[in-house]
């Protein structure tokens, strides 16, 4: 796996031939008409599941950003630039307990996705960077997980519900157990939306 | 194709999308025009590709046990070989 750069616009066909702008804009209008080549590539539903957490985790201070003369939207920027790097369907990993005469696998891509909504699903948090490595027995996963938190928020508290989370969903979806997790608060936004 | 195969490849298109837990059924490639469903024949052995969208509340293994038995019952061909992806996770 390679550390590729997190910011700057993604090229035309990192997902199936549209950009990240594109998709932004179909969000806009509410995935509506229907487009047919968006709805059918899993990099695109990946990435409108992200961009869509994204604007309804961050909204309010997206809308703050946008409206402020000192603009400081690196953080933004890194985490557009993940959804687009890691949407991408990557490696496959197979299940071993599956009916004979059929092979089944998930994506790296679905598995980022995963881990993705998972820490998003936190209050107070905004999944960053997802990393994850097969151990040497292949039956756990090692993950190292960036994220950018909402300033107010316990971090203890958010580290432990990330954890346990995780530990419940992914191997549900995934052959492996949960190995080591290793997460990196990378930011703390001093406005944070309101929390329910 | 022959009549056969397109039929068999409609019927599983059909119920597999009908499953639980299924969300999509993807294209084989992004090409426009790709089939969801891939059926080949070698020897007299057919072997089905699939790439799906799955629901998050639903276990994986649970659900390709599901998606093996219906698209062996959709094609009438227990000893049909299957291949599926789990292409994105709802």
């Amino acid at each position: 796996m390679t550390d590729a750069p997190v910011s700057g616009v993604p090229a035309a066909d990192d997902f199936d031939g549209h950009t990240l702008e594109e998709l932004a804009e179909y969000l806009d209008r509410g995935r509506y008409p229907v487009d047919p080549s968006i709805e059918s590539s899993p990099a695109c539903r990946i990435a409108l599941a992200g961009l869509q957490r994204l604007r309804e985790i961050a909204g309010p201070l997206l809308q703050q950003e946008a409206d402020a003369a000192a603009r400081d939207d690196r953080w933004i920027d890194e985490v557009l630039g993940r959804i687009s790097l890691e949407s991408r369907a990557g490696r496959r990993f197979p299940f071993p307990d599956v009916p004979v005469g059929t092979e089944a696998v998930v994506t790296e891509g679905a598995l980022r996705g995963l881990v993705r909504a998972i820490g998003d699903s936190i209050p107070g948090v905004l999944t960053g960077r997802v990393r994850f490595e097969p151990d040497e027995s292949g039956t756990r996963l090692d993950l190292a997980v960036d994220v950018t938190v909402f300033y107010g928020t316990s971090i203890q508290s958010a580290s432990a519900a990330f954890r346990e989370r995780i530990a419940l969903l992914l191997p549900r979806h995934a052959p492996f157990a949960v190995g080591a997790l290793d997460l990196r608060v990378r930011d703390v936004l001093e406005r944070g939306p309101e929390q329910p | 194709m022959t009549n056969g195969l397109a039929s068999r490849r409609a019927a599983i298109e059909l119920d597999v999308v009908s499953l639980p837990g299924v969300r999509a059924l993807y294209p084989s490639s992004p090409l426009p025009g790709a089939p969801k469903v891939v059926i080949s024949e070698h020897g007299g052995a057919a072997r089905c590709e699939l790439r799906i969208a799955v629901d998050g509340d639903v276990a994986a293994e649970d659900l390709i046990r599901e998606v093996t038995v219906a698209v062996r019952r959709a094609a009438g061909d227990d000893a049909l070989e299957l291949h599926i992806e789990l292409a994105s996770i709802d």
